[in-house]
């Protein structure tokens, strides 16, 4: 049982880590804040952007303020899986050769999975169990992951030559989609004044794991009111164009709606907004924010959509015009 | 903690239906009152007596309704703290309603904060219980529409309170009809024959006042079943029968001229307040003359209250009223305070509209010409005479008549050549002595046949007169109005 004072201790130290990781990454307030939410609620973050925004920096930065382990994988075409989560070595140990398991890099607290789409669907499975289960199984044996466990890819949507464009089901995995956009000229010119000058920006650690793991039991353990929960999964609903009550647009351009995960991301992500907020609650607004970098990967688009240039923020938007809080 | 949650969600739900209710009834006013108006409107056109009771039931009808649905609409209570939760405060009152009875460190925490929400809630303020200022300007207009319309005289509303006035009237004399019916019933020395026969004249008598559409007809009806019934009284041997039938026939005839003085009376004392009072008299004053010009059947008394009306109750057209009037009670045989007569010996000469004496009753006699005392003699009068199986009763072939039988006295059917009524200049009739009636009570003509010849026959004379097209048409129209 979370005690009271912890949870406001709690509130506390999210607000001052959100304040921390801020100082190292000028703008990119909205991707910051989703961030945080996806570490609190126990989630894999896909972050797409054109080169040169600064994904890797946020990851970076994020590990910094969190004192987790951290490790960083570019995804190439040749990357194999035993790359990423570690193979069996023949060593010699008391004159006789046996197999030891030698860890990959997915074995830290925070994966980096840098261009996840550069590497063949092979390699990219090889992140499904770890994601899902938050294990790695080599040969017959399973290994946990260390606790928490978060991956964040990052993927270039330009450029399509000798990529391998994620596979549903591992998209589907990514608790978030988190789109970075261009900064805007005022936040330039100060990461210009950091970037391009002597002067540094050494952020300090906030919480460790320890805290981390806490926080995501408190958001586990937030209450959320019937009419609210009601919303999040009539909003699920609303993505199939099969259902009844499902919006014109979302019965036009999409041909496969979101995953019962998508509920659970949306639902578990409020959650964590209402605690970032330091309510103890979940509102109809934290729910509605959160539709976004949920929904975003997890609605399947049908060719009218595309040829009309609708992506699926679009129709998102217009099932949140079309269903209303109770 | 729960309860305090639980009072204020339940303070929320009370303004709200407050909200509601008040909306509710005024927008269901609102309907109410425009049904009304179309009601008001229409019996401007169509004759509809009870307009102003069925609009004022609609518009209380609806009211309450709107009451009711008011707090039906109620939200529940969790209804009522997502409304307050809308009003910013991100769903927490809702989730501390919903979280009631749980005692955790979240579940306390969510209570507390949104308990803190609830001591800064101004209730009356965020959920003011405000009139809708153009929905109540909607209603005043409609109110006020309401309020002229219904105020306003037609001839629809003349025709439709006469309709009502015919209606109750035509209730007290079927009522009167069942009462002798009952009174027959209890008395065991009358034979059954006698009974069967005396039933079936007041079953015809019932129908006939069943058909009277004014209260001259009406009036025309009571006076034929006073006759009919005090002539069988005559007829029979039974005394108790007699007395009873003569008992109905005095009670019918009470209720045709009683009428007639109690609207002579009401006329009388509405033009004498009319005369210096207010506009309402006047207009009551009009309508009383036009209900005594309805009776009896006085087109002079009817024009007479129409141009006192339509000159806005100009005095001088006030004289001419009272005038009408005075001549009307004096010698059109509307004699409040005298009993009315009825010719029946057929051999006194009588003058419809010219009578003399005052207190004789008006003159008698259709086409037909049929005294009813059996020595020969003929009434002739004018049309709206008032005696029985005379007058305009058998003078005209009326829509829907033609194959009712009429009684008659006993014996032949006098023959139109017996007639010796003449047309004066000013359109009256004189009636003079004929000792060739052969006409007696008892007998039964086709109603049809005699007046359809009668018609015809009017007809012709008139076609082949010298008299102006004009007037022509007028004594059409009036052979034509004989039914």
């Amino acid at each position: 049982m979370i005690e009271e004072k912890t949870l406001q201790e709690m509130i506390g130290k999210i607000k001052a880590c959100e304040a921390e990781i801020g100082r190292g990454i000028i703008g990119q307030r909205g991707i910051i804040r989703q961030l945080m939410l996806a570490v609190l609620a126990d989630g894999n973050v896909l972050l797409e952007g054109v080169p040169g925004l600064g994904k890797t920096e946020m990851v970076k930065a994020v590990s910094k303020v969190f004192t987790m382990t951290f490790s960083r994988i570019q995804f190439t075409p040749d990357l194999m899986p035993a790359d990423v989560t570690g193979t069996n070595l023949i060593i010699k140990e008391e004159g006789s050769n046996v197999f030891q398991f030698e860890k990959g890099p997915v074995f830290a607290n925070l994966v980096l999975a840098d261009e996840i789409n550069r590497a063949t669907p092979k390699t990219q499975s090889a992140l499904l169990e770890a994601m899902q289960e938050q294990t790695v199984t080599v040969g017959k044996t399973t290994y946990p992951l260390p606790q928490p466990f978060m991956v964040l890819a990052t993927q270039n949507p330009i450029e399509n030559e000798g990529t391998y464009p994620l596979p549903e089901a591992q998209l589907d995995r990514f608790l978030f989609k988190l789109l970075v956009g261009f900064p805007t000229k005022e936040e330039l010119r100060t990461i210009m004044d950091i970037t391009v000058t002597n002067e540094n920006v050494e952020l300090q650690p906030v919480i460790d794991a320890n805290d981390i793991i806490m926080m995501r039991k408190a958001v586990r353990d937030m209450p959320v009111s019937d009419a609210v929960m009601d919303y999040a999964l009539t909003l699920v609903m609303a993505t199939h164009p099969e259902f009844k009550a499902s919006p014109e647009t979302a019965k036009k351009y999409v041909a496969c709606g979101a995953s019962p995960r998508a509920a659970q991301a949306i639902i578990k992500t409020a959650k964590a907004m209402a605690l970032m907020e330091g309510r103890y609650n979940v509102a109809f607004d934290d729910i509605a924010f959160v539709a976004y970098p949920a929904l975003r990967h997890r609605l399947i688009l049908n060719f009218e959509a595309i040829s009309a240039g609708f992506g699926p923020d679009y129709v998102i938007h217009e099932i949140l015009e079309a269903v209303k809080p109770v | 903690m729960d309860e305090q949650i639980r009072k204020f969600v339940y303070r929320i739900r009370g303004r709200l239906r407050e909200q509601q209710v008040v909306s509710n009834l005024v927008n269901w006013s609102v309907c109410g009152l425009l049904a009304a108006d179309v009601i008001s409107l229409a019996s401007l056109a169509v004759p509809f007596y009870y307009a102003a009771l069925a609009a004022a039931a609609i518009v209380a009808l609806l009211f309450a309704a709107g009451a009711v649905i008011g707090i039906c609409k109620t939200p529940d209570p969790m209804q009522a703290a997502l409304q307050a939760d809308a009003k910013g405060y991100k769903e927490k009152i809702s989730t501390a309603y919903f979280l009631i009875g749980r005692e955790d460190a979240f579940s306390r925490l969510q209570k507390k904060d949104a308990l803190q929400v609830m001591e800064g809630f101004a209730v009356r303020k965020e959920f003011p219980v405000r009139l809708p200022g153009k929905r109540l300007a909607l209603l005043a207009v409609l109110a006020l529409v309401f309020a002229l319309t219904i105020q306003v005289d037609t001839p629809a509303r003349n025709e439709a309170r006469t309709k009502h006035r015919v209606g109750q009237e035509v209730k007290e004399d079927i009522a009167r009809l069942e009462k002798v019916e009952k009174q027959l019933e209890e008395h065991k020395d009358i034979s059954p024959k006698e009974t069967e026969m005396l039933k079936e004249q007041l079953k015809q008598a019932g129908e006939e006042i069943k058909e009277a559409d004014t209260l001259a007809e009406l009036k025309k009806a009571e006076e034929r079943i006073a006759k009919k019934l005090e002539m069988a009284a005559g007829r029979m041997e039974n005394e108790t029968l007699s007395e009873i039938a003569e008992q109905g026939a005095k009670e019918a005839e009470d209720a045709a001229s009683g009428r007639e003085e109690e609207l002579a009376k009401a006329a009388k004392e509405a033009m004498e307040q009319a005369e210096n009072g207010s506009k309402k008299d006047k207009e009551k004053a009009c309508e009383s003359l036009e209900a005594l010009a309805d009776q009896t059947e006085n087109e002079a008394l009817e024009d007479a209250a129409a141009s006192y009306r339509d000159s806005g109750y100009a005095q001088n057209e006030y004289k001419n009223a009272q005038k009408k009037l005075e001549d009307a009670l004096n010698g059109d045989g509307v004699q409040p305070g005298d009993k009315q007569e009825y010719a029946q010996s057929g051999n006194e000469q009588q003058q419809g509209g010219q009578n003399p004496s005052g207190n004789a009753g008006e003159g008698n006699g259709g086409p037909n010409g049929q005294g009813d005392s059996g020595n020969d003699k003929g009434g002739q009068g004018q049309s709206t005479g008032s005696g029985w199986n005379k007058g305009s009763k058998e003078g005209g072939e009326g829509p829907g008549r033609t194959d009712e039988s009429i009684t008659v006295p006993e014996g032949e059917v006098g023959s139109d050549d017996n007639l010796t009524g003449k047309a004066n200049s000013s359109g009256n009739r004189e009636t003079g002595k004929t000792n060739q009636s052969s006409a007696w009570s008892g007998s039964k003509v086709n109603y049809g046949k005699v007046s359809g010849a009668y018609k015809e026959k009017a007809y012709k004379k008139v076609e082949g007169s010298n008299y102006p097209v004009k007037l022509k048409d007028r004594i059409k129209n009036y052979f034509d109005g004989l039914n």
